[in-house]
């Protein structure tokens, strides 16, 4: 390599190098300083944000996924009833990609021993250039903030500019969205056995490999759930996800095939016709799940942790 | 980052994407770099054919349709041509642009026909007989069927010899970075350069990505954001009247140069890249004096091919001259004149508003420029006769101000329509823009109330302000580019610096903002 060429590369190396740590620099004034509105958070982050203001490893299970998530498993009813620390990070419409970036960002601050990924998110997939572009964009803000809160310089104050540090509020209900709307689930059995399959995509299978990836290297037990979703689910999906889990060796709890133990009556425990669990929805859910972990995961109360409720 | 949002109208790849900026583009450049020479052509084919099927998917037959007609009725039209049979030669034209021309009519303005078919036969109170079902249409059907047609009409003429690598006519057609938006290249201008499988050097590349950039941040700074004020104001036009109309005309109007002459940025950039010039498609259409020169600043290729291959051949046909020659044998030289270009206007300027697609608003647009342009060389006599009595006021900067001025009030009003769901739309706003125009409404913060705050008026102002610099630069024949580039290496850098960070952080993308798709691609 000649001389010249040196050089140009050495010059180019510092122009993007100056560039990134000037989007870096750009990053931390326009980050909010908490997740609130006012302090600049889009509405869909703050509940799953709350999870940077619990105390340092203080979590055993973590929850991602889209809203079935947060509306079906109750972090309060894991704590009282079986002793379980857990928060859930899911957000509406939540994509593997945001997904496999929540964990990397929650793995900053928390060693937990499972996270548990809601399977509804693998089918929350539109046509895959729309995916890569956003899963572009998502890589992008977990890199640089600045990409998502760029809009924020209309109203920066003196701490974003002084670089002020992350000060989170913690969430009552641990990003659980708890809701005691009633709208009965009326169409009757949906889980009818079928040989059939609806793979997943490409594009979420990608950055779900990613994820079981990360969780294997950090020791952490993932397992698949899905929760119960008359609206989102059918058998074709089960065995889509069953498929998938057996080749990356992953647990899979479908608790649409479990109605029975679950005891859930769809005259009560729906808030949209079967689309999303209400809070009853989610107690009679949380608890088998509680009781699930216990089981098959060792995990209690006793296992050394601050108490984090 | 411009590029993408997490709604659910995010777009699919397009020039402003991060598909395309970050995996595509990238993509291809190294395929193409660590492909030989002999390759390095077949790397951009490939490219461009993926590309497009990313866009309109099984609807790529399509180009490739006119690759394959276009090559053998050049062929055809040859060797008629060597053995001198005319009748052949010209039966091969015809055929040529009878399937190119009669595609474009069938998925273009099939439902549009149909449509206005059934409202004749209603006017009859018949039972409607045709079935109006929109036809999916290829991406950059109206750009790739005129530079095909352009082909043909440059083997007619005998301006080139027919072409007999398919491969290559296939590039012409279907280069990636002109499929969607233009420019509308001519053969002989670009097809051997395309087919040429230069290196790309470091300076290309460096001057390619400059130009991208910049043609980014015109469209994520300046378009994007006015698109909340226009979308706003044309969603719900019968709430607005007067001066907020007016502002939403301006706007649409800057919206449209920036987004366009931005997308022809990043076109012209990915060619660049590549070491291709791509025809410019504006000049600094802005500092036009009259109608028919902004017509020679925008959209350039456009109206060169307009011009080139209906224009001449209609102005020339035997008919027109015949009508001609016999009005001034009657002493009506002026009127021969008047009448010979608007036989040769006419049509050029009914096809130039149909081009853009299937709607009165558009075919109203055209015929706006058609009476226009006709006025302008209608009122030549009288506009020669005052300069000759008032030279001084015919080269005054401020008659030049004037007639600027003039001109873009003319181009605003065009582009009202233009923007318009359909020429009722227009005309209703139209109307209300006179009927209620209230010069109060410029600061009783009316223009406040649609979408936009004085922060976005700001920062839209100061990049509008740079783009004018850019411009009047341009306009006095220099190279900013090349300015820039010998600058100390801070200041050089800090351009560099603005621009990116400009796009980074004052770009609407995200949150809050709709991801707008590229306006002329879906002409």
């Amino acid at each position: 390599m000649n001389k010249d060429r040196v050089v140009r590369l050495g010059r180019v190396a510092v122009f993007w190098g100056i560039f990134v740590f000037l989007l870096h620099g750009g990053s931390v004034v326009a980050a909010p300083k908490s997740n609130t509105v006012e302090a600049g958070m889009e509405g869909r982050d703050i509940p799953s944000a709350g999870v940077l203001a619990e105390p340092k490893d203080s979590l055993d299970v973590i929850v991602l996924g889209d809203s079935e998530g947060h509306s079906a498993i109750s972090p309060v009813v894991l704590w009282k009833e079986h002793g379980i620390s857990s928060f859930v990070c899911s957000q509406s419409g939540q994509r593997a990609v945001e997904a496999y970036y929540m964990l990397k960002k929650v793995l900053s601050v928390q060693k937990p021993k499972v996270v548990i990924l809601e399977t509804d998110l693998f089918y929350h997939s539109r046509e895959w250039q729309r995916e890569w572009n956003l899963a572009i964009e998502r890589t992008a803000r977990y890199y640089f903030p600045i990409v998502q809160y760029h809009n924020r310089w209309k109203r920066l104050t003196y701490r974003d500019w002084k670089g002020g540090s992350f000060e989170g509020r913690r969430d009552a209900n641990r990003g659980f969205l708890p809701s005691g709307d009633i709208r009965p689930y009326k169409g009757g059995p949906y889980m009818v056995k079928t040989e059939e399959k609806e793979a997943l995509k490409g594009t979420v299978t990608f950055w779900t490999d990613r994820l079981v990836e990360l969780c294997r290297k950090k020791g952490i037990q993932l397992l698949f759930v899905g929760t119960p979703t008359p609206k989102n689910w059918d058998y074709r999906r089960h065995n889509g996800v069953s498929d998938y889990a057996a080749r990356r060796k992953v647990p899979f709890l479908d608790m649409n095939l479990l109605e029975k133990e679950l005891n859930i009556d769809w005259e009560r425990d729906s808030r949209d016709e079967g689309d999303h669990l209400n809070t009853y929805g989610a107690e009679k859910v949380s608890r088998y799940l509680g009781d699930y972990l216990k089981e098959n995961y060792g995990l209690t109360s006793q296992t050394g942790r601050k108490r984090p409720v | 980052m411009p590029w993408c949002s997490g709604s659910d109208k995010g777009s699919r790849m397009a020039y402003h994407t991060a598909l395309y900026l970050v995996l595509f583009l990238p993509a291809v450049c190294l395929l193409y770099q660590l492909a030989g020479v002999r390759f390095r052509p077949w790397v951009l084919l490939g490219g461009s054919l993926v590309f497009y099927w990313c866009v309109s998917g099984a609807l790529v037959l399509y180009p490739l349709a006119a690759v394959l007609l276009i090559h053998d009725v050049g062929l055809w039209m040859e060797a008629a041509g060597k053995e001198k049979d005319e009748r052949q030669r010209k039966k091969a034209f015809v055929w040529g642009l009878a399937v190119l021309l009669g595609i474009l009519v069938w998925r273009k303005y099939g439902s549009f026909l149909a449509a206005n078919g059934n409202r004749v036969w209603r006017l009859f109170s018949l039972e409607p007989p045709f079935s109006v079902v929109p036809a999916l249409l290829p991406i950059g059907i109206s750009f790739y069927t005129l530079q095909a047609v352009g082909y043909l009409g440059d083997v007619w003429y005998k301006r080139i010899p027919a072409e007999r690598n398919v491969g290559r006519l296939g590039l012409f057609l279907t280069f990636f970075p002109c499929i969607m938006e233009g420019p509308i290249c001519r053969y002989g201008q670009t097809g051997h350069v395309l087919w040429e499988g230069r290196p790309i050097t470091w300076d290309n590349l460096t001057k390619g990505v400059q130009r991208i950039f910049w043609g980014l941040a015109k469209k994520m700074i300046v378009a994007d954001r006015l698109n909340i004020l226009v979308q706003t104001v044309y969603g719900k036009d019968e709430s607005y009247s007067g001066v907020v109309i007016g502002a939403a005309a301006c706007c649409y109007t800057i919206q449209l140069y920036m987004e366009f002459s931005g997308c022809m940025d990043m076109v012209a950039g990915s060619g660049e890249i590549f070491g291709i010039c791509l025809p410019e498609n504006f000049c600094q259409p802005f500092f036009s004096k009259t109608v028919p020169e902004f017509w020679r600043r925008w959209h350039i290729t456009l109206g060169a091919w307009f011009k080139d291959y209906m224009f001449y051949p209609i102005s020339m046909s035997p008919a027109l001259r015949g009508f001609g020659r016999r009005l001034s044998g009657k002493g009506r030289r002026r009127l021969a004149r008047l009448g010979m270009s608007a036989g040769a206007l006419f049509p050029v300027w009914l096809c130039n508003g149909l081009w853009h697609g299937p709607r009165w608003s558009f075919l109203f647009f055209g015929m706006y420029y058609f009476m226009l342009i006709l006025l302008s060389i209608g009122a030549e006599p009288w506009v020669e006769r005052w300069k000759a009595k008032y030279p001084v006021m015919g080269n005054h900067g401020v008659f030049a101000g004037v007639q600027i001025v003039r001109t873009w009030i003319l181009v605003v009003i065009g582009e009202l329509f233009f923007r318009a769901e359909g020429l009722r739309q227009g005309i209703r706003m139209f109307c209300s823009m006179i009927r209620g125009w209230r010069f109060s409404q410029l600061w009783d913060k009316s223009l406040l109330e649609l979408g936009l705050d004085r922060m976005d008026f700001v920062v839209i102002g100061v990049m509008v302000g740079a783009v004018f610099l850019v411009s009047v630069l341009n306009e006095r024949g220099r190279d900013v580019r090349q300015e820039i580039g010998r600058l100390p290496l801070p200041l050089r850098w800090g351009v560099y610096y603005g621009v990116l960070f400009g796009i980074c952080v004052f770009g609407a993308y995200g949150e809050g903002y709709v991801p707008v798709d590229l306006i002329y691609a879906n002409f």
